[in-house]
């Protein structure tokens, strides 16, 4: 595996291995909407003492998750360059006919950075101490409360974890058409633009054919095994609170606590 | 007490839509307890058989009893009950994220309380040889070890039943070894409580089972023990179908033994020969 994918499940020791999904998905989404209302520099250090803390918490090397930065690096200077040359106000440090850098710019520009970095990071450390099926199954008892409104969410969770698990299955079988039309000549590296999206044609029919006989075969051996419906069944992988699940939800009502008292106070 | 038919088909016909007919006036009878192997090559409708018996496919006429109730769509259930089949590709029955978690899919279907599944998983994945892998991901194990799951998967069901519809084909033949062997051992443990069908083009599979029918145009061929099939090299050659090597090698030699023999039985009848 060439760097790390954002989204992707690495194996792991640390106490958030341990943590229930529901926890991990709520404490996440708690953050990231808390953040957008970080409006001066103690909000910022508390959330990020308290990313720290998770980032600690999940065993994982730093390296790792540098790794997980790298990729919406661009992204990030793509809105600092808004920031920075976009924002009007005073003092007018720099310009040049319709762009400028003021105060106001720079100080935007550097909490966008911030606060991109760490919603990155918090995210990343969900995905990467849960397995995509743990989500999926985390998703699917958070969001129960929806089938009221008939939204048919077992079938959902259940149409996700089967794409999940045949994700790394059509990645190989992509790798292998590619590799089986490159050896009768195709090149999806050189020519004009147009000749190179004309090579990909015939690297998406095989896989679609591939794919729909895969799908096919699959719905086959799901109906012998009994499958009648996702709604009727019982769940092996039964979703328990633990102790910790109880330790990690106060520490963060008391980071919820303390960022809405920085906030409120302006300190 | 009477021996009972696990299966019994009567005048089955059966053609895919605008295609010609794939079984014509077709009737079988499997009784309980046999290791049956059905032959055929590409396209005789063997593998079509498999998925009429487990209603994936609606026969044009024609009736299939299992255990004495006819299949229709009230019976259904009770008939995937009985029948457990294992599919030629090993990738494309893998329905959970983990082995274990593939063999969970059945039990979760059944509405199985969670608690009880953990003590049927295990025992099942012992019996496959698999439970050392029950965390693996499917990506990380071979054909012949994904196809054991999928026994183990099939195995939890407790079915009477288990049909393999080529279930060895697309394995390397260390995976499809441990696969055959692993069916030798479940019929010498289940005896007459386990029906196993094998539907396979593949001579050597053929030659462990009790009997062998070989469909051709859409109806039986022949319907033999293997020893006696396996002298029928014309036979075999008219369906496309390879002697198995051991049976060809004893054909070639200058005396021949008078019995079908496998592997181990021919090397000793050779060092025990005088010539």
């Amino acid at each position: 595996m060439n760097g790390l994918v954002i989204g992707q499940f690495v194996p792991g020791h640390g106490p958030l291995y341990r943590l229930d999904p529901r926890t991990k998905i709520l404490v996440t989404l708690a953050y990231v909407f808390l953040l957008v209302f970080a409006n001066h520099p103690w909000t910022y250090v508390w959330s990020g003492i308290f990313l720290a803390a998770v980032l600690y918490a999940s065993g994982q090397k730093a390296s790792l998750y540098w790794k997980g930065l790298k990729p919406v690096f661009w992204l990030i200077l793509f809105t600092v360059f808004l920031q920075v040359f976009f924002t009007g106000g005073q003092p007018v440090l720099w310009q040049w006919s319709f762009l400028k850098v003021t105060g106001p710019g720079l100080v935007n520009a550097f909490e966008v950075v911030l606060r991109f970095t760490m919603i990155v990071l918090m995210s990343t450390t969900l995905t990467l101490t849960t397995a995509p099926t743990q989500i999926a199954g985390a998703l699917e008892a958070l969001l129960r409360p929806l089938k009221k409104i008939k939204v048919p969410v077992a079938e959902l969770s259940l149409m996700l974890s089967i794409a999940l698990r045949f994700v790394p299955l059509l990645v190989n079988e992509t790798e292998k058409i590619m590799k089986a039309q490159k050896s009768r000549g195709m090149s999806l590296s050189s020519g004009s633009l147009i000749a190179r999206s004309k090579a990909v044609v015939p690297l998406l029919v095989p896989l679609f054919v591939g794919a729909l006989q895969r799908a096919l075969d699959l719905a086959n051996a799901m109906e012998v095994r009994g499958f009648q419906s996702a709604d009727q069944r019982t769940r092996y992988r039964q979703l328990a609170f633990g102790s910790l699940d109880g330790t990690v939800a106060a520490l963060t009502g008391l980071f919820v606590l303390g960022f809405g008292f920085l906030w409120f106070y302006q300190l | 007490m009477a021996m009972k038919n696990a299966l019994a088909i009567h005048n089955l016909n059966f053609a895919y839509e605008d295609g010609p007919a794939i079984l014509r006036d077709f009737s079988l009878t499997v009784p309980e307890g046999q290791w049956l192997a059905v032959v055929g090559h590409n396209g005789s409708g063997k593998s079509t058989l498999s998925k009429l018996l487990l209603g994936l496919l609606a026969a044009q006429s024609g009736e299939m009893k299992v255990f004495d109730r006819v299949l229709s769509e009230e019976t259904l259930p009770f008939v995937r009950q009985q029948i457990g089949l294992v599919f030629q590709n090993p990738d494309n029955q893998f329905v959970g994220a983990t082995v274990a978690d593939d063999v969970a899919f059945g039990l979760e279907n059944k509405q199985v309380d969670p608690g009880a599944m953990q003590a049927t998983i295990d025992q099942v994945l012992a019996q496959v040889g698999m439970t050392d892998y029950a965390d693996r991901q499917p990506d990380t194990l071979s054909g012949g070890q994904k196809q054991r799951v999928a026994l183990a998967s099939v195995l939890a069901l407790q079915p009477k039943v288990i049909i393999l519809d080529e279930a060895t084909a697309m394995l390397d033949p260390a995976g499809k070894a441990a696969v055959l062997q692993l069916l030798q051992k479940l019929k010498a443990r289940y005896q007459k409580d386990l029906t196993l069908i094998m539907v396979t083009h593949d001579m050597e599979e053929a030659a462990l089972a009790d009997r062998v029918v070989g469909l051709e145009n859409g109806q039986l061929a022949f319907d033999e023990q293997p020893g006696a099939l396996f002298q029928q090299g014309e036979l075999l050659a008219r369906l496309g179908l390879a002697r198995p090597f051991t049976s060809a090698l004893a054909n070639a030699l200058p005396v021949q033994p008078t019995a079908q023999m496998n592997e181990q039985e021919l090397l000793a009848w050779l060092s025990a020969s005088k010539r």
